[in-house]
């Protein structure tokens, strides 16, 4: 019966957090991944106004709407200089733009509010035990409860029965057409952001006592607030509220019946509930919806004014500067730059997916650290086992592992529901290594040996940092290589034919699941070798490879490099590393000012530096004449920003 | 004016072999000593970074009044480890590329089991000011690697043991741990420390089934509804940081703090009290690195109040987090072994720390040769709300002497205690 209660209370503490997201999500298909940052200042901003101890209910429900006010206009603030800039743009580097802002947002807080945790108690009236049946709860839990129904019953109202939600319905549904019929579509979009941001800061006062307030709070909900928007049904105020309560049921009954493993069933449930229903409870209609076949533009075929054996010598010079790294730099930057060639297997590996097959994966760093603990254990327990088979072997499990996923999925589902997928999938095995003694549990694999590769008439030893270096370049240089053989060939095209159009693709007969489990299968491979390689590297392997912020970086690097080109991960993997190891000093700082640097480069070149290029090269040596091109259908959706296709 | 291409080679010829001399006579006459500290910065443990950092400044800025060591000063230099293995192997590979060969770091034991193999590899040495973890002083044992805190058993055994001993009344005690390693090793050894302050006071005391959490929850609801049904008259909480304050604050609100007769915790300390203020739980005791307003630290030690006079230099407050203690006391080992050493030589500081014997903050501390294992005093103290500022404070000190408590010396081996 506690369970049925608090599941509720629970529940509606994840929708409050969940509606602001669901807005903005079905509205204007913004996965905003800041929302559980501008949600922390908006716990901050009530907290500066109503102090530790709230003297009144009315005192804390003013300074609630005052933290949803602040961040209401932060968020016109924040459309007006960042999101309206990008709204031609791809929407998927939007994504990066928001996880710069999630980073803006903990750097700001810390600025302002210190790194202390801070706690507040209930207001008057609310603060007080109550006890029937023998159950212990309080009477804030019945508040929590009563505020998340208010806010579901306004939204509902409002978006269905109101002038104003109809009015934002319209604008999701076409913004063009509505343009023509005379609506205000700019005052439209920026009171529904400001909608949005509201609810984001309303919640964060709302729910200020429920827990303490530390720079650390976006993310304790932001995570069960997407999954519940997902559940739902993207941007289906209902669904959001259904999806939260049975999140919160799911958690509860987790604790009371599985307490060994808490917090795994979330996830099994989300995953299981996916492949049930891969579009939620209520899958949006018209342009609300998920198209799945959605994929970033490619634009016009971009024709470089640099020929490629200029590239290919730059290319041969730079692989020539790392390979004498070892000789003049020291330990630090070499470990740096090692990190980087990992990384950029790893890039290159989630690109195969969405730049090539239109697939995302926020969850592929599971295929990493399968890769990186099957190595860690062959190298700890097995001595003298042949390194190279080893990797072979991690290759062939990721493959397998992306196999069974994506055998299962693929037919089901793309776009963010497959996305949401691997992040659950992700999830679940962070939690059962965390689990498992034999993984090391949360303190990993440590002090991995570094291998040597026999070849029965000469041996190379690893064990040195250089000799390792060199391994790793060779490696990178030779998987960059075969990526791209396979992506420039027949199979590579077919893929980028499916990203285009996967209707089109299968309409001309082309197996088109077939091809994208086939992308999935070699990604996977990918990047459980690039974890493989990862392992030997850092010499310890720990739950942190498989966070969803270790998902977030390949994403980062592929976004940041330009996604529309096969060598855009490459160049971002470099770009990425070298912001924060040029801030690594900037003690306290980092975030915000990493943050800010790669908001920055995604206003100044939201087609990743790869697009920045082309955009210079076309400034200074104008645009090639091409022959004239087929008659193409252009929308108002299409980017103005050339993307380039794919050298 | 022109420049003749000969003269310009003399010239740059002649300043780079000047430069070259002057840099190695820098470094023997005037060159500061560097220190690394290899702390988070960023991320969950930004706070802790911050109050660790504090305490080596105020070492450092302390033995620079008089007279620096072996004559120069003493340079700290700070990289984030970002609070994560990953992060904290990056920073000892900088350190050590960087010629900094000595360096507190891995605070916790993630950092600690990333860098205590890697650090032979680079002729470093790190002195750890507070990872937990047992096996970095026995299977993991890296001759590099100093750990200057108590151990999972000695920090866990301790708070079981002075419990018990301190409230004999309390019979059964609840616990709640992070569903992790370190979370088990808190409830086995807490339970090792209960069972054994029970038996020598010839009493029967109980800990009943554990309770784990995830910690990447903000809910802790049912687990206190859990230890609030459980009978139990004592609660032991294993959580620390953000998660323990949350814990706290949501069992206030149903009222957790006057179902237990007393409450203990496992170093989160005076930020609970900073944080909770007039809400903190009447009864709740903690692990404590320093309490200078209170005995034995504000007559006994000398070094307490030599730490009271430069973290006010440092932070410009008195009223600071007792982990400064921690920072402080791995820094004066450091310093204490280059000056034994006469030399910041990786294997003569190694040699100088192993068995090293000074006076921290805390009391007398001895580091043990043979598991680098370092033993002194363990606190325990009740945390609690006050008038006076800061509005929080801590009463009541209990000290415990580590020899009593720390297992034998079995470096290489695992503790199967």
């Amino acid at each position: 019966m506690f369970a049925v209660f608090n599941a509720a209370a629970f529940g509606m503490a994840i929708f409050v957090v969940a509606a602001g997201l669901t807005l903005i999500f079905g509205l204007m298909r913004l996965l905003n991944m800041a929302q559980g940052g501008f949600f922390m200042i908006g716990a901050y901003t009530a907290y500066s106004v109503m102090g530790r101890d709230v003297q009144s209910l009315g005192m804390f429900m003013f300074a609630s709407l005052v933290g949803g006010v602040v961040v209401a206009l932060l968020g016109l603030v924040t459309d007006r200089l960042v999101l309206k800039r990008l709204r031609n743009v791809d929407p998927h580097y939007v994504l990066i733009a928001t996880f710069a802002l999630m980073m803006v947002c903990t750097g700001v807080t810390k600025l302002i509010w210190g790194v202390d945790f801070f706690s507040v108690n209930p207001p008057p009236g609310l603060d007080q035990p109550l006890n029937p049946f023998g159950l212990f709860f309080s009477a804030y839990q019945l508040f929590v409860i009563g505020a998340g129904l208010v806010v579901y019953l306004v939204l509902e109202i409002a978006i269905h029965r109101l002038w104003f939600g109809k009015l934002m319905q319209a604008l999701a549904a076409d913004p063009w057409m509505s343009g023509v019929l005379g609506l205000n579509v700019s005052f439209g979009i920026a009171l529904s952001v400001m909608a949005s941001f509201f609810l984001a800061g309303l919640a964060g006062g709302l729910l200020l006592p429920n827990q303490s307030l530390s720079t650390g709070l976006g993310d304790s909900y932001l995570m069960y607030a997407f999954f519940a928007v997902i559940i739902g049904g993207l941007g289906n105020i209902r669904g959001a509220f259904i999806g939260s309560l049975v999140l919160g049921l799911v958690q509860s009954l987790n604790t009371v019946l599985l307490p060994s493993v808490p917090g795994l069933a979330i996830y099994v449930v989300l995953a299981g509930f996916l492949l049930w229903k891969p579009n939620g409870l209520f899958p949006a209609v018209g342009a609300q919806a998920e198209s799945g076949g959605e994929s970033h533009s490619s634009g016009g075929l971009h024709r470089p004014r640099i020929s490629r054996p200029v590239w290919q010598a730059l290319g041969t010079v730079t692989v020539v500067v790392l390979a004498t790294l070892p000789l003049w730099v020291n330990a630090g930057p070499l470990y740096v730059v090692g990190t980087v060639l990992i990384q950029i297997v790893f890039a290159l590996s989630w690109n195969i997916l969405f730049g090539y097959t239109g697939l995302v994966s926020f969850g592929h760093a599971g295929f990493f650290a399968i890769g990186a603990y099957l190595t860690a254990l062959a190298l700890r327990h097995i001595a003298g086992v042949p390194f190279l088979g080893v990797l072979v072997c991690a290759g062939v499990f990721g493959a397998l592992a992306a196999w069974a996923i994506g055998a299962l999925a693929l037919r089901r589902m793309t776009g963010v529901f497959l996305a949401v997928l691997t992040v659950a999938l992700a999830e679940a095995l962070r939690l059962i290594i965390g689990f498992s003694t034999f993984l090391g549990r949360e303190d990993g694999i440590t002090d991995i040996p570094r291998p040597a590769l026999d070849f029965g008439v000469f041996r190379i030893d690893l064990t040195s940092s250089n000799a390792y270096y060199w391994f790793l370049l060779v490696s990178t240089v030779l998987i960059t290589g075969a990526l791209w053989w396979l992506l420039h060939s027949r199979f590579g095209r077919t893929l980028q034919t499916i990203r285009q159009d996967a209707e089109r693709a299968a309409f001309m007969g082309t197996n088109v699941a077939r091809y994208r489990l086939a992308a999935f299968v070699i990604s996977g491979a990918v990047a459980a070798v690039a974890g493989a390689l990862y392992a030997p590297w850092s010499r310890i392997v720990t739950v942190e490879e498989v966070h969803w912020l270790a998902s977030a970086q390949p994403m980062l690097n592929t976004l940041l490099g330009g996604v529309s080109s096969f060598w855009g991960p490459v160049v971002g993997a470099g770009l990425f590393a070298a912001i924060t190891y040029a801030t690594r000093t900037l003690l306290g700082l980092s975030e915000l000012i990493v943050g800010t640097g790669l908001l920055a480069i995604i206003l100044l070149a939201p087609n990743g530096a790869v697009g920045l290029w082309r955009n210079v090269e076309e400034r200074i040596w104008g645009r090639r004449p091409v022959p004239p091109p087929p008659a193409t259908q252009a929308g108002p959706a299409s980017s103005t920003l050339e993307a380039g296709g794919v050298r | 004016m022109t420049l003749q291409r000969r003269t310009l080679i003399q010239a740059a010829s002649a300043a780079a072999v000047l430069g070259a001399t002057g840099a190695r006579f820098a470094n023997a006459q005037g060159a500061p000593v560097r220190i690394g500290a290899m702390l988070p910065m960023s991320g969950i443990g930004a706070e802790a970074g911050a109050a660790w950092l504090n305490g080596i400044k105020a070492a450092q800025l302390q033995w620079n009044a008089n007279g620096g060591l072996l004559g120069r000063q003493i340079e700290i230099v700070v990289r984030d480890d970002k609070f994560s293995s990953a992060g904290a192997v990056s920073a000892a590979r900088e350190m050590a590329g960087e010629g900094v060969n000595i360096s507190i770091g891995a605070g916790q034991s993630p950092m600690a089991l990333a860098i205590a193999p890697i650090l032979k590899e680079l002729n470093s040495v790190v002195v750890a000011p507070a990872p937990s973890v047992m096996s970095i002083t026995h299977e993991n044992f890296s001759r590099n690697f100093f750990r200057l805190s108590s151990n999972a058993l000695m920090l866990y055994g301790g708070i079981g043991n002075l419990m018990t001993t301190k409230f004999s009344d309390v019979k059964t005690w609840a616990v709640i741990a992070p569903d992790s390693e370190n979370g088990r090793d808190v409830v086995r050894y807490f339970n090792a420390g209960v069972a054994q302050a029970a038996r020598k006071a010839g009493r029967e005391a109980k800990v009943l089934e554990p309770v784990y959490a995830s910690l990447n929850k903000a809910d802790y609801k049912i687990e206190i509804n859990n230890l609030m049904n459980s009978g139990a008259e004592g609660l032991f909480v294993g959580l620390t940081a953000a998660p323990c304050v949350s814990l706290l604050q949501q069992g206030r609100a149903v009222g957790m703090d006057k179902k237990f007769k007393v409450i203990g915790e496992a170093g989160t300390e005076l930020l609970i009290a900073k944080a909770m203020q007039k809400s903190t739980p009447q009864n709740l005791w903690g692990v404590t690195f320093w309490a200078p307003e209170l005995e034995p630290f504000k007559s006994q030690f000398p070094v307490s109040r030599q730490l009271s006079e430069y973290i006010q230099k440092v932070t410009g407050t008195p009223w600071v987090p007792g982990i400064v203690q921690a920072t402080h006391r791995s820094s004066l080992a450091i310093f204490n072994a280059i000056k034994k050493a006469n030399s910041t030589e990786t294997e003569a500081v190694i040699q100088a720390l192993e068995g090293l014997q000074f006076d921290s903050a805390a009391g007398p501390y001895r580091i043990r040769k043979e598991d680098h294992q370092g033993i002194g005093s363990f606190y325990f103290a009740k945390i609690g709300a006050r008038d006076a500022a800061p509005g929080y404070g801590l009463e009541q000190v209990v000290r415990l002497d580590e020899t009593e408590i720390v297992e034998p010396a079995t470096p290489g081996k695992k503790y199967e205690g």
